[in-house]
């Protein structure tokens, strides 16, 4: 044994010391990189590129009541792991998702249920009858001309009393006057129904009792009273709504189909002397088409009428009926709602350990069977592990459902501003539901609940201010049928990745500031371990090692000291035993060679 | 009443600017360099600790190294002359050569520069009050919310950075100390052959020498009478000639008193106990226990290429 082997150990101790230390660094390095690249432009296409597969799924293939989206469960399965899971449903990551999930797409079949329940009650609310003349003729009026009699006359009354006088609403003309063939006076203005009575329908289904009378009583008040040209009121008389598959939907259109349908009624009005009396009323100009003051005003006056009409509505309506039906379609989504909830916690295990057995190239049929038991009782303790998740997943979702329905429901019994304030409220209302678990989550900080619900709101917000804005683009710029789902769905992912991504910008609670000061002290904790734990094993394996050789070496020298000690330098031979201490000390004394030069020069 | 308002005043005031700091990042700048600090000083009072124990090694190792020296310029020295007196009447002996005596090692210091660069940056982020409320004045509180976060980041890198750094070079400072405790055992052990080679002289050589000496001249006077020469004393011959003989024996005993007079020269003449600790091999690792403070620098730096600016 030499002595410079020890040496050598303390080198390579030091040699392997400066490996690991770099590797820590390294490690670090990437890890660092990793944390602090902020590459917000690539996170946004792929956040918005996930969401628009989620959402195209969940529109078309009416998967709304699984309450998880498709990417988000294809995620989860090829993401899972017992250790680590992508659980959105679990935290609160993917807020966004939640809010999507609010408004249901047209093939949802709890909204198609909703509507044929709401068009099986649909009456309408005036009907006609024959009534016999004085002349011995008939004539067809409504059984409640009454009450439509008295209406018209009072609203005129009120408009005479006026200081101004009665004056033409939709152009500000003043009343003329003419007598007819039997002498008396005769206004060119008539007393007008904003909406049309012959259009006018009522949900019986979810209305109190007397609910109908006060409608009645609606339709022929001031609300739906417009003083108009006599010629241009007989013009639009029964204008009609249709879809685009032909379907009449006067009575739930909105004021600017109907104030379009009227339009177009007069500026395609036949005979020369009726269309001379709307240029000279006002109602169409010289071009002959309708002033686009003219027009607003009678979309003005139709959402006013509408509102009125719906603010009616909402007070005559039996909320019991409203919500015994919005139970039964929540019962109804209960399959799929169960469904969303087994499928997501136990489908990732099942194909993680499925994928682990396919993985194995030595698996045979015995220790296959061994290892499905064995997988299927990992499966079996998550899965029991997550029940107290799973059955608050169906009493959440179940009454968010509950919720959009019982929204739903009233949303499509009422019409114009008050529709998009009921769809604002059930937004809000979901977004309460959901915020409520966000607080409720034991595991996150406050200020992380306070991110999230801030987040959770404010995307409610942008989301249904797209809407609204999408349905005006759509008025404005005349978007083709086929287009308008994909398009709303598209700007509405847009729009919300992009106000997320600023709330993540801000970060106003600091919770991403604060998760990244916790990945970095976690990467430096994790790393300056790894690199103690390597160096203390390395420092053993060497003092280990170095205290051999030298025990080894001290007992060559202690022989060494014995030979010495015995030898009889007559008879015996010394030098084996300085050649060993030469060789631990590294001396390099070729003792043989000197001893041959020594006799050599001697002769 | 009064007393009661300012009471509530004050709370919310300080609630308020509770709140300001934790949105800005005040509050977890001054945990983090309250953290910094301690890393800092926790580490320089260990490494500090460690160093005293090392240079106590140092002390031990030096003081050896002298009685060594001592030991090899006295009884080594006489040993070969005594030897060399002997074994240049057999045959021809190479200059043994001057005497180099064994180094000591340098006590170790403080990587006072790398601490430096640490208070430094420690200076650097230890904002007074004033700095906060003018930072806060001239770039409002959302301009010095963003700096401070980003310093916090860059702070908490640092504190990891210096743990790392920190723990390695406590850990290099003990393998240091250790590796000095070896080098006293080998030291010992040197020393102890050194001994036992120059007592074996002593003992068993030098006695005996008058003796081999004693036989050789008359075996040549018998011889020269034998041969009917006159009789002188001359130069002993060729003594390679008494291998096989019935003097067989002297012959052994010059031999071996020439191993020793190698041996013992190489003593002398080299600081083989330097070679063994600063050969080639070793010098790397020499140059890397006692110039640690450069490799940490150096790793820094590249820990600092990834740090955010």
């Amino acid at each position: 044994m030499k002595m410079s082997e020890v040496m050598e150990a303390r080198t390579a101790l030091l040699e392997k010391e400066k490996k690991v230390y770099l590797t820590t660094v390294n490690q670090i390095n990437s890890q660092m990189g990793g944390l602090l690249q902020k590459d917000l432009g690539s996170q946004f296409v792929s956040n918005c590129g996930r969401d628009l597969a989620g959402e195209l799924v969940r529109t078309f293939f009416d998967t709304t009541d699984y309450h998880i989206t498709a990417d988000q469960l294809m995620r989860r399965m090829l993401e899972f792991s017992y250790q680590n899971e992508y659980d959105p449903l679990g935290n609160n990551e993917e807020i966004h998702k939640l809010i999507y999930n609010y408004n249901d797409g047209p093939t949802s079949s709890t909204l198609n249920n909703i509507m044929t329940d709401l068009e099986q009650s649909k009456t309408k609310l005036f009907e006609k009858e024959k009534v016999v003349l004085d002349n011995g003729k008939t004539k067809s009026s409504y059984k409640d001309r009454g009450i439509i009699q008295k209406g018209k006359k009072a609203y005129r009354d009120q408009k005479t009393a006026d200081q101004s006088g009665v004056e033409d609403e939709f152009t500000g003309k003043a009343e003329s006057k003419s007598q007819n063939s039997l002498g008396f006076d005769v206004s060119n203005l008539d007393v007008d129904h904003t909406q049309a009575l012959s259009t006018a329908y009522v949900y019986n289904r979810y209305l109190k009792e007397g609910g109908e009378e006060r409608i009645r009583e609606f339709y022929n008040s001031s609300e739906n009273f417009t003083m108009m040209n006599k010629t241009a009121n007989q013009s639009k008389g029964d204008v009609k709504v249709f879809d685009k598959t032909g379907n009449d939907i006067t009575h739930r259109a909105t004021p600017d189909q109907l104030a379009d349908a009227v339009v177009q009624r007069w500026e395609n009005i036949k005979g020369e002397e009726a269309r001379g009396k709307l240029v000279e009323g006002g109602y169409l100009n010289e071009d002959g088409k309708v002033p686009k003051s003219v027009k607003a005003k009678l979309t003005s006056e139709l959402k006013k009428s509408q509102n009125g009409e719906s603010r009616t509505i909402l007070k005559e309506t039996d909320y019991k009926a409203v919500s015994k039906d919005a139970g039964k379609h929540a019962a109804k989504s209960l399959g799929k709602i169960v469904g969303g909830q087994v499928i997501y916690y136990t489908m990732p295990p099942l194909l993680y350990e499925m994928k682990g057995i396919m993985k194995d190239k030595h698996i045979t049929l015995d220790n296959a069977l061994t290892k499905l038991e064995q997988a299927g009782k990992r499966i079996c303790k998550y899965v029991v592990s997550k029940l107290k998740n799973i059955f608050q997943g169906i009493a959440q979702n179940g009454l968010k459902t509950f919720i959009k329905s019982f929204f739903d429901i009233l949303i499509n019994m009422v019409k114009a501003t008050v529709k998009k304030m009921i769809r604002l409220a059930k937004n809000l209302v979901l977004a309460v539901v959901d915020a409520v678990k966000i607080i409720g989550d034991k595991s996150a900080s406050a200020a992380q609940k306070a991110d999230s619900v801030f987040t959770l709101f404010s995307v409610t917000l942008t989301t249904f201010t797209v809407e609204i804005l999408f349905e005006y683009i759509e008025k404005q710029f005349a978007i083709p049928e086929p287009l308008l789902l994909p398009l709303q769905i598209i700007s509405t992912i847009i729009c919300t990745n992009f106000s997320l991504l600023i709330l993540q910008k801000a970060d106003l609670f600091n919770v991403k500031h604060g998760l990244l000061i916790a990945n970095i002290e976690e990467v430096f904790a994790k790393e300056n371990q790894r690199y103690m734990d390597e160096v203390r094993s390395l420092s053993d394996s060497y003092s280990h090692d170095v205290e051999r050789k030298l025990l080894e070496i001290q007992e060559e020298t202690t022989e060494i000291a014995r030979n010495l000690m015995d030898i009889n330098l007559y008879q015996d031979s010394v030098q084996s035993d300085l050649e060993s201490i030469s060789e631990i000390f590294s001396m390099g004394i070729d003792f043989e060679k000197e001893w041959l030069d020594f006799l050599e020069v001697a002769n | 009443m009064l007393n009661r308002l300012r009471e509530l005043s004050d709370k919310f005031l300080d609630s308020a600017a509770s709140k300001v700091q934790s949105f800005t990042g005040e509050t977890e700048r001054r945990q983090l360099v309250a953290r910094l600090k301690s890393i800092y000083d926790d580490i320089r009072m260990r490494l500090e600790e460690q160093i005293l124990h090392i240079n106590s090694a140092i002390d031990i190792f030096n003081h050896k190294v002298g009685e060594l020296n001592q030991y090899r310029v006295s009884t080594v020295q006489k040993n070969i002359t005594n030897l060399g007196l002997f074994l240049c009447q057999f045959g021809s002996l190479k200059h043994v050569g001057n005497f180099q005596s064994e180094e000591k090692q340098e006590r170790v210091v403080l990587p006072r520069k790398q601490f430096e660069v640490v208070e430094s940056y420690i200076d650097h982020v230890d904002w007074s009050k004033d700095d906060v409320f003018s930072k806060t004045f001239f770039k409002s509180v959302f301009g010095v919310r963003r700096e401070t976060l980003k310093l916090n980041v860059e702070a908490t890198t640092r504190i990891g950075e210096l743990e790392l750094s920190g723990e390695r070079s406590i850990e290099l400072a003990k393998w240091k100390e250790q590796c000095v405790n070896e080098d006293i055992e080998i030291l010992d052990m040197y020393q102890h052959s050194v001994k036992m080679i120059s007592e074996t002289i002593e003992e068993k050589v030098i006695p005996e020498m008058e003796l081999i000496q004693a036989f050789l001249q008359c075996d040549q006077i018998k011889n020269q009478v034998l041969a009917n020469q006159e009789i002188a004393v001359k130069e002993n011959g060729d003594i390679s000639l008494l291998t096989g003989t019935l003097h067989h024996k002297h012959f052994q005993f010059i031999k071996n008193t020439f191993m020793f007079f190698l041996l013992s020269s190489k003593i002398y003449n080299t600081p083989v106990l330097t070679n063994l600790m600063n050969n080639e091999k070793h010098d790397q690792e020499r140059n890397e226990v006692l110039q640690y403070k450069e490799m940490i620098a150096e790793q820094q730096q590249k820990l600092h290429s990834t740090r955010i600016s």
